[in-house]
């Protein structure tokens, strides 16, 4: 009965101000206080311990920390409706696009007529050659444009690859991809296409959607831009089928490849997940340091970071077509930071080598001035 | 008190149309909804957008918002709703057991490490706290760490004054299980002041 007394107490919410002020009174208000609730001391002493043991740590952010996420809102609109299809600054990519798309486009053509040509042939043949794979690349610091034996489009963004099947097989559409891509899948509903990638399966039924699953990574990244895909994440274990999870369209989902947990919100800013294949590179409330591993393979490029932590701060830019040392600029300007090329003992004569820039933090400046 | 009369100035504010306002409120808010957010949501990336999605929302939509309302529960609930319509799935051990098991989980870095109550009963105590069922932690955080008074918490959990009041000695209820016979060092004036009372009961008989 005593203890049931003590509980309603304790959901008083003035006795749990009390008990939390209690220290800071004066002798007299400690009385007044004991005496209105009339407690034993053991009672006085439990439920002082428990309110106390329920202080919160409190996190608090710095004005300027503030200042810096309040200044993140998009409330321009969405960035993906703003601008049109523009023209890419940058015309030699589209030159080394075109070049790589050669062979693909030979290849497609030489599997057309061969295509015609198998019909003749058994079906165990045919079946045997659908298991032949054609690889794409596109370089570091450029990207690529293939086109699918089933007509479907794939963007490639730098550094990444695809491995297709060479014949258009009408049992199965299934491609490995390595890397970043846009697709633009050709409709089928009764032959979906598997996206395959270390770490997750995407399922698609005719739609455009981005796989962002660069291997040093830490999260693989799928946009659906409009259609259907679902995914399913590889999670190594014994007899056991991961979920089947749907995206609809206007949603990314981020896996966390260590957590192994992944996240599905609606965006409204999706030229940050797209904009690479338009030269547009777009970054929303991103981590230097993520900015930083994404402009390495845009630009092949190496980064090193001198104080690992001017890689936390946070950044909105948007780039496009500006070359490496004008996006620098930027950043020395916005973070307090110096950079400079260095030399990495590369050969003369080595055209090939990595530019390797050098990150300082610039000890005269603060954040936000 | 000041800071709540405050609020409702900044918030007729926003309704009218000063974004300066919201700013302001944006800053005040920022560390309790993420606090909230994480305890919802592991991922500090996605609790950060989701605030400030939830800002861009009430700007978008300032002049159609409602003057009289409690502004911290109202974010607070807003928040809420959003980061529980997100789907979250994760893909631990066992896939069976998917549904938030993590979710309002306290650990004991999360509480101010008073040095005055034993490390035994704040082992206790944190083993009492994630003993009660979801709700209820949700109830506890929202009262002891953002201070709401049970009307508030009502709007934000979706449920009535009343019912939470009726929760509210339950829930001491299991908190205080195994925490009989608490020594507390820094309370000695305590004896002090019991033992004039006692003189004084003595007194007056």
């Amino acid at each position: 009965m005593e203890n049931q007394k003590l509980d309603i107490l304790l959901s008083d919410i003035q006795f749990q101000e009390g008990l939390v002020e209690f220290e800071s009174w004066s002798s007299a208000e400690k009385k007044a206080f004991l005496r209105k609730y009339g407690l034993t001391k053991e009672q006085f002493i439990e439920a002082k311990t428990i309110v106390d043991g329920l202080s919160f740590k409190t996190r608090e952010f710095s004005d300027q920390e503030l200042d810096f996420l309040w200044n993140n809102i998009n409330f321009e609109g969405t960035l993906s409706e703003g601008k049109p299809n523009r023209q890419v600054t940058l015309d030699w990519f589209r030159k080394i696009a075109a070049i790589l798309l050669l062979p693909v486009i030979g290849i497609s053509m030489y599997l057309f007529i061969q295509n015609i040509e198998l019909n003749y042939f058994k079906q165990e043949k045919v079946e045997a050659l659908s298991f032949l794979y054609n690889t794409v690349y596109a370089p570091m610091g450029g990207k690529t444009k293939a086109i699918l034996p089933d007509g479907s489009e794939v963007w490639l963004n730098s550094g990444s690859s695809l491995k297709y099947p060479v014949l258009g097989n009408t049992k199965f559409r299934e491609v490995q991809l390595n890397g970043e891509a846009f697709f633009k899948v050709k409709k089928n509903p009764e032959v979906p296409m598997f996206v395959k990638t270390d770490t997750l399966d995407v399922k698609v039924y005719g739609t455009s959607f981005n796989v962002n699953a660069y291997s040093d990574n830490k999260d693989v990244i799928v946009v659906l831009l409009e259609g259907k895909v679902s995914f399913t994440p590889k999670v190594r274990q014994e007899g056991k089928k991961s979920k089947e999870i749907f995206l609809t369209p206007g949603e990314i989902a981020t896996f966390n490849k260590s957590t192994k947990q992944v996240n599905i919100a609606k965006t409204t800013n999706t030229l940050q997940y797209i904009g690479w294949m338009n030269g547009i590179h777009a970054f929303k409330n991103t981590q230097f340091k993520t900015i930083l591993n994404r402009l390495e393979k845009v630009y092949n490029v190496k980064f090193i970071l001198d104080d690992k932590k001017l890689g936390e701060y946070y950044f909105d830019a948007t780039f496009e077509g500006q070359n490496i040392d004008k996006i620098m600029e930027i950043f020395r300007v916005s973070l307090p930071i110096n950079w400079q090329y260095v030399n990495t003992g590369k050969q003369p004569g080595n055209y090939f080598g990595l530019e390797t820039i050098k990150i300082t933090r610039d000890e005269t400046r603060k954040l936000n001035k | 008190m000041a800071n709540k009369g405050n609020g409702k100035f900044l918030w007729a504010q926003v309704c009218n149309g000063n974004k300066e306002a919201l700013a302001t409120l944006f800053k005040i808010h920022y560390s309790g909804l993420f606090a909230y957010g994480l305890k919802m949501n592991h991922s500090p990336d996605f609790v950060r957008d989701q605030i400030q999605e939830l800002f861009l929302t009430l700007w978008q939509s300032h002049n159609k918002l409602s003057e009289a309302i409690n502004i911290k529960a109202y974010l607070l609930v807003s928040l809420r709703r959003a980061i529980l319509s997100s789907r979250k799935i994760k893909f631990s051990e066992e896939i069976s057991d998917t549904t938030n098991s993590d979710f309002l989980v306290f650990e004991p870095g999360e509480f101010i490490d008073k040095q005055e109550i034993s490390s035994k009963v704040k082992a206790q105590l944190l083993r009492n706290i994630n003993a009660l069922p979801e709700k209820q932690r949700e109830v506890v955080f929202l009262r002891f760490y953002h201070g709401l008074n049970y009307r508030e918490i009502g709007e934000v959990v979706n449920l009535k004054e009343q019912s939470v009041k009726n929760m509210m000695p339950k829930i001491f209820n299991k908190l205080r299980e195994g925490l009989t016979g608490i020594k507390r060092d820094d309370l000695s004036d305590l004896d002090v002041l019991l033992f004039e009372f006692f003189m004084l009961f003595l007194k007056k008989n």
